[in-house]
């Protein structure tokens, strides 16, 4: 008995001891991997940049309290057949591994958006590293070069900073803001198409490699890039889609003085209804109803009348529509349907749909959209009246 | 019984027997000399239970010859009675004993005082002319030894075949001071002292009840120490009193040197690394236990009292929990059991974060910790292993080393350990600081030290082979051995294994005093307490 | 040594529920979603009607023979041989079906988190811990049980809450939206689950209080019905379309959760925690196992079986199925037929048996 019980405990120790660990990770065998940017070759493969944080730099850093030299990421660039491919070739250049759970961005290049990013899509979804939580975005050029792009001073790695400045982005309308899941949910519905928001390069004097900057929306469909909304046609998407938080809209008014006003929309809803009658769709009607504040004021406006305030509301609610008309007429002339009527006729009437998919894409060409916006001022600032300018 | 019990039991038996044997084969004959020898009038001389000889002489020869000759006892030849004069000898250990005492009250009593001869000589010595407080009849001569080796003095008179065994006991002691461990901020700050009569008094102060009874039994063939078992009658469960009595009277041993030796020859589990058998060196938590309906053991020559059963849920109590208010009192009970899981699953935690699930940690700790792993030799395990290691010969050198040493060591140590280590880079700073945590957080329980400390290197071991599913498998295995012991009956996981709602109120939580009014089934057959079940201060 | 532990009913309730969920938690969003798309909690609520059904019938042909399991009584309803051979079918069940959630719960921890380690480490692993338990006995099962229960409960809720910002119900409509047929069909995949109350079979001879397993059973299949039933909603509201690709919903979801912007990354824990769950239910089978063939082989300790009942179940978990799409399969074609008719099926039978024979004896009488 005794000897048994020493046998099974050597045994154990030596199990333990043994530690071949088969999937042990240790930290000096991988790479953090903050950004990825995927581009098209010329033959065909997948060129990857690989944005690598070198912790050794930011060590220093918070030791001595200096900043290094260098930025404490480095772009590796690897080329390869797959996504999955170029992410072994990446050991033959770094002799590390690089490791995907904490990349906050991947970028896309222009030109492989164009052909389509179907293949990309598949690893994006299998892979057990890749989070969902990743922001997707779309250069304007190559992701090589975004990816070099200058970042301000107060975040180091570039990828988190560009993660910031989308996040904040969307939170003040001026962007969407596409991570993974919400793309996979876009791309595999009865439509097809779905959008991911721009990045771009500018050059400026004083930067090496030049500002990234956060530039329009790229219209997909099929996973083919087919087109882009500007500014004004992305912020009609965030209001079709019920996704403003904030935003500033600016306001003609008073209109004869060719003044403005700015008002910050706070809270807004946007319902997709759309209209059936006698097993046929009619129109399909936007209500949006938004509440704000005024912003910034003109001396030509009186706002402590009501009746200013009303006239300054129904003129903010004439923009929104018109925003809101001209990025549908946009999306009718990309032929997409990513403002999701497909889905609230489904919704509404699924028979209905079942006997329409096929030509939905026709129909959608020539549905009627009919857009109500009810906009309410509730507030104006520390101060009411604004100032004479004295030099006009 | 619990089988590893009696193999212990019966081991121990088979020890002393081979000893005692050869002793008690010298005795039988040293007996049977002086009883041929020298004895007219003795009575039945058996081996086991000498009876005292109306003949002084032998009497004084036969205790002489078994002292030999240990210079510290004192035979004090008298004459009682100033005219009768019948020689007497008062035999005390001169450290032992009060000897004020014996010359007041005894002694000068017994010489100067005329005493007439009369038919129960004896009795009417003890009754009228000795003038102490406890004096017992003793009649065999163990009971002589037992007294002498006690404290107490004996005295033998010529002629009579019984002899007198007075309480003269004082010796210097440590006094009821405040106890290492178990130190309060509010509540009373007596601690037990070496002296069992001390200990017993200190209870009799807080429970003034008839119904606490005391047992007195008597344990080690050599030492012959007095165990005291505690209980209240009515609250305490007679099985258990009954259960711990048979244990005690079990055991054979050499010697009972402190509470120790009782707790791990009569506990439930002894292979398992949860004790079964709580201590306590403060009177107001062995009071507070009993009235629970717990048993107490009080050890002489041992401070610290244990109480039986034991549940898991005592270790995370300490009675200052029940002088203060409820709301701080559950706060530091969470603060409690935090620490608890800090210590055991803190340092394994780290190690499988580093080595196998990575993406547990938020981004920006995850590069300070690659950051600070950089030019490392070590893993992660080798370096917590090391760490850990040194923080326990640190500790060990505290307890043991002279205070004198110990202020200039402990800077070394720290200076030692801490920056250099890392300056050098031998180990990382999280290390560093994870080993620190976890070793002060092993302190906050005193009463698990021991097991924690050896929880958390197997839980690392385990991180280190498996990641977070070996620890859990650890931790599954843990759960299922901590639900599966008693502790003489009672489940050691209840309240919350075999769940019990009514005792749910004094676990992690701490509800108000006046909601605390039954007592636990599991301890105590008598589950109703006296008590208002609403605070008071409501007049009508 | 004859099992002597007593189990109270709260206990009981926390088995039962621990039993059905764990797997359940993990596989069926995907499995209904199939069928039934979006409406896979109506399916849900269909299916715990049959749950009932089924708890019901074993309640009573349990209490028709008290404090004796199914491979006792089996034998006096049809005879010593055919009793022989229900008992011997009962035994068939709980080791494939425990070989099945072994392997099942082993590709899951491999599959994401550990992926280069052999499955055999993660079957011993779990496998260790399980032949302590049922050594120890039914009552340190119970216990654990009811202490890790309140763990994993309270798992499955804090990750429901966490992830409410990201959910969208307007995914849930339309509501049957193509009748009733996807529905019923996704229920009946999911009938081999909720007829695990089988267990009862095994376990009612060792509780406390007999008379009140019928409402304490239904108030598990209840317990078990709603979780199961926010979990489905839940997924799908945050996921829509995509479930239906994912192997594991639930890991994806607990992945994806993001509160407060720093509570992120709880998918190791929150999968640690399932893990006590899944461990439960593999140790319940395991348990019931043993106890099943030390009395179809009439052995009255049934302790010396738990360690070699328990490599068979390793063995039997690693060749069983070559890959994951494998056990898939399986299950389909194989569990969910054999497991409902050892489950629902064998039971129904016997009860009608047992009445007619009593109303019988009743008649002569």
């Amino acid at each position: 008995m005794r000897n048994k019980v020493i046998l099974s405990l050597c045994i154990i120790l030596q199990i333990s001891l043994l530690c071949g660990c088969w999937s042990k990770k240790e930290l000096d065998e991988i790479s953090i991997l903050s950004g990825i940017g995927i581009d098209n070759t010329d033959d065909d493969k997948l060129l990857l940049t690989m944005q690598v944080i070198l912790h050794r730099e930011m060590k220093i850093e918070s030791q001595s309290g200096k900043r290094g030299e260098e930025r404490p990421t480095q772009n590796v660039e690897v080329i390869g057949d797959s996504l999955i491919d170029a992410n072994r070739n990446f050991i033959l250049q770094t002799g590390r591994r690089g490791y995907w759970s904490h990349v906050s961005v991947i970028v896309i290049g222009e030109e492989l958006a164009k052909k389509g990013i179907s293949p990309i899509l598949d690893v994006l979804e299998r892979d057990n590293e890749i989070r969902q939580r990743t922001l997707v975005l779309v250069a304007k050029g190559e992701a090589k070069e975004i990816l070099m792009g200058e970042t301000i001073d107060l975040e180091v790695i570039q990828a988190y900073n560009i993660k910031d400045m989308i996040r904040i982005a969307h939170n003040d309308g001026k962007s969407v803001k596409v991570d993974l899941r919400n793309y996979f949910l876009m791309s595999s519905k009865e439509s097809y198409s779905s959008f991911i928001p721009g990045i771009n390069i500018i050059q400026t004097n004083g930067s090496r490699n030049g500002n990234i900057e956060l530039k329009d929306t790229g219209i997909f469909k099929e996973n083919k890039l087919v087109g882009w909304f500007n500014e004004t046609e992305t912020r009609g998407l965030l209001w079709i889609l019920d996704d403003i938080q904030s935003c500033i809209t600016e306001v003609n008014y008073p209109k004869e003085k060719c003044n403005s006003v700015f008002i910050e929309v706070l809270r807004s809803r946007t319902k997709v209804e759309p209209v059936i009658k006698n097993n046929t769709l009619e129109k399909i009607v936007l209500n949006v109803s938004a509440s704000g504040k005024i912003a910034q004021s003109n001396e030509y406006v009186d706002i402590t009348k009501t009746k200013v305030i009303s006239e300054i509301g129904k003129a903010t609610e004439e923009v929104i529509t018109k925003k809101m008309i001209g990025t549908i007429k946009k999306g009718k002339s990309l032929n997409v349907d990513i403002f999701g009527f497909g889905e609230a006729i489904y919704k509404k009437n699924p028979k209905l749909w079942k006997e329409m998919e096929e030509y939905w894409e026709d129909i959608f060409l020539s549905i009627p959209v009919e857009v109500n916006v009810n906009m309410e001022i509730k507030r104006t600032g520390l101060i009411s009246k604004s100032k004479k300018d004295k030099g006009m | 019984m619990n089988k590893y019990i009696k193999k212990l039991i019966d081991k121990s038996v088979d020890k002393s027997k081979n000893n005692s044997n050869n002793n008690k084969n010298n005795d039988n004959n040293d007996n049977n000399n002086n009883d041929n020898d020298n004895n007219n009038n003795s009575n039945n001389s058996s081996n086991t239970d000498k009876k005292i000889s109306t003949d002084l002489k032998n009497n004084l020869n036969y205790i002489k010859k078994q002292f030999g000759n240990s210079h510290d006892i004192i035979f004090r030849e008298i004459n009682v009675g100033s005219k009768i004069c019948i020689p007497a000898v008062v035999i005390s250990i001169n450290g032992l004993v009060n000897q004020n005492l014996i010359d007041y009250d005894l002694l000068k009593r017994v010489m100067h005082i005329d005493i007439k001869l009369k038919d129960d000589f004896m009795e009417y010595i003890k009754k009228s002319i000795i003038t102490m407080v406890d004096i017992n009849d003793i009649n065999s001569m163990d009971e002589v030894f037992d007294g002498i080796l006690s404290g107490e003095s004996v005295m033998l008179i010529d002629g009579y075949s019984s002899g007198f065994r007075l309480d003269t006991r004082e010796w210097k002691d440590r006094g009821v001071s405040q106890p290492i461990i178990g130190s309060v901020v509010r509540g009373p700050r007596e601690g037990f002292s070496e002296t069992l009569l001390t200990n017993t008094a200190l209870l009799r102060r807080r429970i003034k009840t008839p119904q606490l009874i005391f047992d007195k039994v008597n344990c080690g063939q050599y030492t012959k120490t007095d165990i005291v078992i505690a209980y209240i009658k009515g609250i305490a469960n007679d099985k258990i009193v009954k259960e711990v009595k048979k244990r005690i009277s079990k055991i054979d041993i050499d010697g009972i040197l402190d509470s120790g030796y009782i707790e791990q020859l009569i506990e439930d589990e002894p292979f398992s690394l949860f004790p079964t058998i709580g201590n306590t060196e403060k009177p107001d938590q062995a009071a507070g236990k009993l009235l629970e309906g717990r048993i107490a053991i009080l050890v002489d020559g041992s401070p610290i009292a244990l109480t039986i059963p034991f549940l898991f849920i005592e270790n995370i109590q300490t009675s200052e929990d029940y002088y203060t208010r409820p709301w701080y009192a559950t706060f530091t009970r969470i603060i409690r059991v935090l620490s608890l899981i800090i210590v055991i699953f803190l340092p394994g935690f780290y190690i499988s974060a580093q080595t196998y699930n990575q993406e547990m940690l938020p981004t920006h700790l995850f590069i300070t910790m690659a950051a600070s792993k950089e030019g490392v030799p070590f893993p992660a395990f080798i370096e917590i292993l090391i760490m850990s290691i040194l923080f326990e010969v640190l500790k060990e050198a505290g307890v043991r080393m002279p205070k004198h040493i110990g202020e200039a060591l402990s800077i070394v140590g720290a200076l030692v350990l801490g920056e250099a280590a890392v300056g050098a880079g031998f180990v990382s700073n999280p290390a560093v600081m994870i080993t620190a945590l976890t070793g002060i957080a092993t302190f906050v329980i005193y009463s698990l030290n021991d097991s924690i400390t050896i929880l958390r290197f197997g839980f690392m071991i385990l991180g280190a082979a498996g990641g977070l599913f070996g620890m859990l498998i650890g931790t599954i295995f843990l759960l299922l051995h901590l639900v599966s012991i008693r502790s003489f009956g009672a489940p050691y996981m209840s309240p919350m294994g075999p769940r019990n709602n009514k005792d749910m109120k004094d676990t992690l939580i701490r509800v108000p005093l006046w909601m605390m009014n039954s007592r636990s089934e599991v301890i105590s057959k008598n589950t109703k307490k006296s008590s208002t079940n609403r605070f008071v201060n409501k007049s009508k | 040594m004859i099992e002597q532990g007593k189990i109270s009913y709260k206990q009981l309730i926390s088995m039962i529920v621990m039993t059905i969920s764990p797997t359940a938690i993990l596989y069926l969003p995907t499995i209904t979603y199939k069928e039934a798309k979006q409406d896979g909690w109506i399916s849900i609520l269909i299916v715990t009607i049959y749950a009932f059904l089924v708890a019901y019938i074993i309640i009573n042909l349990n209490k028709m023979f008290e404090g004796k399991t199914i491979i006792q009584y089996s034998g006096k309803i049809v005879g010593k041989y055919f009793g022989k051979v229900i008992g011997f079918l009962y035994c068939v069940l709980y080791i494939h079906l425990n070989a099945t959630v072994i392997r099942e719960f082993s590709e899951v921890l491999a599959g994401p988190f550990m992926p280069e380690t052999p499955l055999l480490f993660f079957t011993i692993g779990i496998m260790l811990p399980s032949m302590y338990g049922v050594y120890k006995g039914i009552e340190v099962i119970a216990r654990t049980a009811q202490i890790i229960f309140p763990i994993f409960l309270g798992a499955v809720i804090i990750i429901i809450l966490l992830g409410i910002s990201d959910m969208d119900f307007s995914r849930l409509q339309p509501i049957l939206a193509e009748g009733y047929e996807p529905v019923l069909k996704g229920a009946s995949r999911q009938i081999s689950w909720f007829s695990q109350t089988i267990i009862l079979t095994i376990i009612t001879p060792f509780t406390n209080l007999p008379k009140k397993i019928g409402k304490m059973t239904y108030i598990a299949v209840i317990l078990v019905s709603i979780m199961i039933i926010l979990v489905n909603i839940s997924i799908v509201a945050t996921f829509g379309g995509e479930v239906e690709l994912m192997n594991y919903p639930f890991l994806s979801f607990a992945r994806y959760i993001s509160a407060i912007g720093s509570l992120e990354r709880l998918d190791s824990i929150i999968m640690f925690l399932w893990i006590g769950g899944v461990f439960i239910k593999i140790v319940i089978l395991h348990y019931c196992g043993v106890i099943a063939i030390s009395q179809l082989f009439s052995v009255k300790d049934y302790r010396i079986f738990s360690i070699p009942v328990g490599i068979i179940l390793i063995i039997l978990s690693n060749i069983l199925w070559g890959s994951l799409t494998e056990l898939k399969e399986s299950i389909k074609m194989i569990n969910v037929p054999y497991n409902t008719m050892v489950q629902a099926g064998i039971p129904t039978v016997l009860i009608i048996i047992e009445k007619i024979k009593r109303r019988f004896v009743h008649n002569e009488k």
